[in-house]
Formats: C-alpha cells, sequence, structure tokens
C-alpha cells in the first residue's frame, strides 16, 4: 500500500462559515502518468478542491489519501514533508522570487531538501531543469526580464524540483497568451507521459484536448465528463 | 538549511525591501546608541556605588572595646571569627593647632586606617618609617581668628613648609610631602595625616599621662579597655560580624560615618537600571512592531514558502537570519556613533558633574558593554521573530490560488 502512489479524496466536503458549500461529498483518485483537467465555472469551487489535494488547506469533512497515508492524522511538519516531496504547485500568479535569478527559483524547494548536500549539487539540478522547460539561454536571468510564458515554465521546473510524484496546477495559463497556453500545456502533457500525474484546474477550453479524464466542477459537485 | 542557501535567501529578501530595510536599520542604529550610551553609563555607575560607597572601607570597619586582662584572647576570637580581615590597636586622633602662623583653625593629627588608599594630589605619600612627615587635604577652609573670615589655602602651597603643632604640652613639628585629595568621603578637610608609628608614639606619650593622673583619680573604678579596630572583608558581612563578635561578649561600635550622601547615588543606580529595562523593552516592542509589519507585507511570499514545504523552523530561520545581519549592520553604525557620543557629550558631563567625588567615573565601550548590547539586541530580534514565525502559522495558502 504505501508504495502505491495516488493522492485520492474520500467524500471531501468543504464548508466555509455555516452558508458556502465549496465542496460537497467529492471523491477523486489521481495516479502517476495520468492528466486530470477540471473544469467549471468561476465559483464552482475548482481553486477549493485544489488546495485541498495540495494540502494547502483542510477539508471539513472527508480523507486525503497520499501515497498510502491518512493525511487527518498528520503533523504540521509532516504535511510540509509530503508538499515538499511528493508535490509539486503551478499557479496563475507564477509566485517567483523577483530577486532571485531563474535557476534560484528553481533552487528554493532544494535548500530544505536533505538529500541535496552541496550549493554545487542544487545548481546542476536547477540548470537541468531549466534546460528541461526550454530555457536555457534564461537560466540567469530574473523573473522581472522574462515574459509571463517563460515566468510559468520558471515555475514548472520549480515545482520538478524535488521530483515530485504529482503535480498541481491551478489556472497555469490564466496570465498567458494562446501561444504561451499551448507550449505550458504541451509541457505538462509531456511530464505527465513521463509519470508524473498531472492535474490542472482550469477555465481554458485548450485544456480538453489534452485532458486523459476530464471532469466538471458545478457548485462544489465533482462530475467526470 | 545550509549556510549558502539562506545567504541566498537572505539576499534576496533584504533586496526585495529596500526601503524599509534601510528605515529598520536606522532606528535600531538609533536605538543601539540610547541603549549603549545607557549601558556605558549604567555599569561603571552601578559598579562605583556598589564597590566605591557600598563597599567602603568605613562600611566594612568597627571598633571593639576589650578589657586589658583579656585582650589576648579576645583578639585571638575577634581574629577567628568568619569574614574577619583585619584586627589593629586604634589610634585616637588629637586636635592639634598650628603655632608658625600659617594655619589657624584647629585640625585633627591622625593616621590612615589600614587600607586607605588616599588620592595624592600633589607631592607625594609619606613611607612607614619616616618620622616628622604629613600630608594635608588639597583644599583647606582655614578660619583666620584675627580676620575673623574664611580662607581658602591651597594645599599645594604647603607642600614642602613645616607645620609646628601643640600636643599635650610638647611641641611637633613635621614637613608637609603632600595633598590628598577630599573626594574620598572618609576625609572631613581637617585631617593632618602622619605615619602610623608616629601617630601611635604620640598615643602612648598621652596614655602614660593619662595613667599617671588616674591614679589619683578616685572616680575611676572600672577596667583599663583597649580599643582595637576590625576590618571586615565585605560590607554585606558587617553586621553577621558585629553580631557574632557580640555575642560572643565582645563590646562592638560602630565608629566609622561616610560624609557622604550614599542614599541618592543608590537611588539614581536603580533609576539607571529601570531606565535601561524600559529601553530595552520599548526597542523590543519597536523592533517587534516592525517586524510583523514586515511580514504582514510578506504573506504572498511565506505562503510559498509553506507550499514548498518550508516549516516554521525554516522560516524563523529566514526571518531570524535577515534580522541578524541587519542587527548586527545596526550595531556597528550603533556602536561608532556611541563612541563619539560618549566622548562628546557623555564624558566632559560626567566629569563636571563627578569628576571630584568618589564617583568619579569615565563611560566607555569595554568589551562587557559590547557584549550585553551584541545579547540583546540578538535576543530581541530572536524574540521578535519567534513571535512573527508563530504569526505565519494562520497565513491562509489560498491566498497563492488567488489571482493578483
Ligand atoms: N475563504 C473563503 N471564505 C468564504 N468563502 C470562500 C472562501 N474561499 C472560497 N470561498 C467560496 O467558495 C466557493 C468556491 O470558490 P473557489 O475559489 O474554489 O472557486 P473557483 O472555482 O476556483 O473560481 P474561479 O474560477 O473564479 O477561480 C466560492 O463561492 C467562493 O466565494
Ligand atoms: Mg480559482
Amino acid at each position: 500500500m504505501a508504495n502505491n502512489k495516488s493522492i485520492t479524496l474520500k467524500n471531501i466536503t468543504k464548508q466555509y462559515g455555516s452558508t458556502v458549500t465549496a465542496l460537497n461529498d467529492v471523491s477523486f483518485t489521481i495516479l502517476p502518468n495520468e492528466f486530470k483537467v477540471i473544469m467549471g465555472q468561476s465559483g464552482s469551487g475548482k481553486s477549493t478542491f485544489l488546495q485541498i489535494t495540495g494540502l494547502l488547506d483542510s477539508a471539513t469533512t472527508g480523507k486525503v489519501i497520499i501515497n498510502g497515508s491518512n493525511t487527518e492524522s498528520l503533523s504540521k511538519n509532516e504535511l510540509a514533508k509530503i508538499r515538499m516531496k511528493t508535490l509539486g504547485f503551478v499557479f496563475q500568479s507564477f509566485h517567483l522570487n523577483p530577486n532571485m535569478r531563474a535557476y534560484e527559483n528553481v533552487m528554493m524547494p532544494m535548500f530544505i531538501n536533505p538529500e541535496f548536500t552541496s550549493k554545487s549539487q542544487m545548481e546542476k539540478r536547477a540548470k537541468e531543469l531549466i534546460d528541461r522547460v526550454g530555457l536555457s539561454e534564461r537560466s540567469t536571468h530574473y523573473p522581472g526580464e522574462l515574459s509571463g510564458g517563460e515566468q510559468q515554465r520558471v515555475a514548472i521546473a520549480r515545482s520538478l524540483a524535488n521530483d515530485p510524484d504529482f503535480i498541481l496546477a491551478d489556472e497555469p495559463t490564466g496570465n498567458l497568451d494562446s501561444q504561451n497556453e499551448k507550449s505550458v500545456f504541451d509541457l505538462l502533457k509531456q511530464l505527465s507521459t513521463e509519470g508524473k500525474g498531472v492535474l490542472v484546474v482550469s477555465h481554458n477550453d485548450l485544456a480538453k484536448e489534452y485532458a486523459d479524464t476530464l471532469y466538471t466542477m458545478k457548485d462544489g459537485v465533482l462530475k467526470e465528463g | 538549511m545550509k549556510i549558502s542557501s539562506l545567504n541566498l535567501l537572505v539576499k534576496s529578501s533584504i533586496k526585495r525591501n529596500v526601503g524599509k530595510n534601510i528605515f529598520f536599520l536606522v532606528f535600531l542604529a538609533f536605538a543601539v546608541v540610547l541603549t549603549t550610551v545607557t549601558v556605558s553609563v549604567m555599569l561603571p555607575f552601578c559598579d562605583n556605588v556598589e564597590n566605591k560607597l557600598n563597599n567602603h572601607l568605613y562600611n566594612r570597619m568597627f571598633n571593639v572595646e576589650i578589657p586589658s586582662s583579656t585582650v589576648d584572647t579576645a583578639i585571638k576570637k575577634v581574629n577567628d571569627t568568619h569574614h574577619v580581615q583585619d584586627v589593629y590597636t586604634y589610634l585616637d586622633s588629637m586636635s592639634v593647632s598650628d603655632i608658625t602662623g600659617t594655619l589657624e583653625s584647629e585640625y585633627t593629627m591622625c593616621s590612615l586606617v589600614h587600607e586607605a588608599a588616599p588620592l595624592i594630589v600633589d607631592g607625594r605619600l609619606f613611607r612607614d618609617d619616616e618620622r616628622n612627615v604629613a600630608i594635608v587635604p588639597d583644599n583647606i577652609r582655614d578660619y583666620s581668628q584675627s580676620q575673623r573670615k574664611l580662607k581658602n589655602i591651597n594645599g599645594s602651597d604647603l607642600v614642602g613648609k613645616q607645620l609646628t603643632f601643640l600636643t599635650e604640652g610638647d611641641d611637633y613639628t613635621v614637613t608637609v610631602v603632600g595633598t590628598y585629595s577630599l573626594s574620598d568621603p572618609m576625609f572631613t578637610g581637617k585631617q593632618i595625616i602622619i605615619p602610623e608609628q608616629e601617630m601611635k608614639s604620640l598615643n602612648d606619650k598621652i596614655q602614660l599621662e593619662n595613667n599617671n593622673s588616674f591614679i589619683d583619680d578616685e572616680q575611676y573604678d572600672g577596667e583599663k579597655k583597649s580599643i582595637f579596630t576590625v576590618l571586615v572583608d565585605n560590607h554585606s558581612n558587617t553586621d553577621d560580624v558585629i553580631e557574632n563578635i557580640s555575642n560572643q561578649g565582645i563590646d562592638c561600635h560602630k565608629a566609622y560615618k561616610l560624609n557622604f550622601d550614599t542614599a541618592s547615588y543608590q537611588v539614581a543606580a536603580v533609576i539607571l537600571m529601570i531606565m535601561f529595562a524600559l529601553l530595552i523593552v520599548m526597542v523590543f516592542v519597536a523592533v517587534s512592531a516592525f517586524v510583523n509589519n514586515h511580514i504582514k507585507s510578506r504573506t504572498v511570499e511565506i505562503a510559498m514558502y509553506r507550499a514548498l514545504g518550508y516549516r516554521s523552523s525554516n522560516i524563523f530561520i529566514i526571518l531570524f537570519a535577515e534580522y541578524l545581519v541587519m542587527g548586527i549592520i545596526a550595531l556597528a553604525f550603533g556602536l561608532g556613533i556611541s563612541l563619539i557620543v560618549l566622548q562628546a557629550t557623555v564624558n566632559p558631563y560626567l566629569n563636571e558633574f563627578l569628576g571630584q567625588t568618589i564617583m568619579t567615573m569615565t563611560a566607555s565601550i569595554t568589551p562587557i558593554n559590547l557584549l550585553v548590547m551584541v545579547c540583546t539586541i540578538i535576543l530581541i530580534e530572536l524574540l521578535a521573530c519567534l513571535i512573527a514565525t508563530k504569526k505565519t502559522n494562520v497565513i491562509k495558502l489560498m491566498i497563492l490560488l488567488q489571482e493578483r
């Protein structure tokens, strides 16, 4: 069981106060190699779903099981460790550190990973990942010197820093033009074929074309198709 | 987290908030100046109060009166009492007046109590084996009978001169070899000080004359008593020693009184300490407010750290490292400015008010001051960062998913 890589949500409900039910009895599973896309209207609960899946918030009721361990019973530090090792995040607003070069941003998650024992080891890995997202020429640039699409690719490289099993992306193309949208989806798709489980939450119709499985969120209820 | 990683993080975040950080640096340097000046005045001041006033020789001395027949056993008892440092024969001082006409009022001739170290202003101190020498106050207020007014005589003018005093019938001539400062409150301003041996012979002479007269005195029926002076190792033990010795049936008298307002200096020392404590609290509140404000403007950054799996301890280390770097820079600047402030304003002021008293002191940045300052700043920042880190726990990571 422990070796089974998966994220499973069981009967998740999330309420904000007593009036808003953002998620209503949602169950879901994602495995490595899968590319799953969740679409839905604004306010339907997509982001809420992603942040509970990514352990950024806790559910009101229900269970999140990651690689076999029930996250309900874990301490803050154990949750942080799962975020570091198992999950990679990609956000609509990139959230890069504007005062660090591209490759240094990619190194950020490695700083707290004890598997990296030297700075040169981190730099090597960061440069590899920068190459991997096609930005070799831009590795020493600051985010302010990069286009939106390039910044998002740096963010994807950062999400890969500690070689996670799953990539969770919230509106990854929300701030990008159509050409960059495509390159970002291409990249995410490629990652899933190489073994990552990729979960994308998006408004973007283009996402449908990449999805292995498509879901729709409506009023906090998740439906396949 | 490795130092090289921390270095990258700290550099980037100090760059990110240049304006705020410069403001913080200026504030902290200012706080360092205030606290350093306070510490460098407070420490020597309190030290003076404790060592020069509280632990003054006179607060460690008293006399014992012992019947002549039991002197040997009693002295042994006193000597064996815990904390007793020295026991020696008490020498009576005597009232004298100068017949050369140089000094007109009455003076007291005496020797120095053991361990007294008068501050010699002019000339020199006599040696123990010298005869017919004396030191006089550096500033003598002499009342002239003939002119009916007070004259200020500069002690230095008497150095090298001879004075002749009339004692119990005999003339006694001394050469003034030096003057001593009146800053020590054990001196009254009227003391002509001569070597102990000399004083002893004068005392013996008087004793002899008195004894002769006692033989005929029918009212004197008690046993003759000898007086000794006892010196205790520390003022805090004086009362205990007196109690112990009294309990053994020996008469004790607190015969020595300082001619000084010790209490107001003790109060001043306490006020300085309270000021320092308040200053520390104020600096802490300000630093804490600054760090919290800083944290608020960095919620997204910190939420991102958490999303990447940074723990509270990692975030604390990042924050603390940033403030430590700024703290060290502020300390360097603040200490430099403090040095100038101390030399330019504080020390001249201290010299003017305390220079002529036993409390004389200079404020300087000693290794201890430095240590106090470094520890204080580090501790304040440590605490402020701990509190701030605790506050980052409630940051909702959801803000990362909100479009900015
Ligand atoms: N912290 C909160 N407190 C109260 N209500 C919230 C909170 N966060 C989200 N909601 C509500 O929960 C519902 C789902 O919000 P969510 O952000 O998940 O929607 P979304 O599908 O991501 O929308 P969008 O496409 O606009 O990003 C919304 O009605 C929203 O108002
Ligand atoms: Mg959303």
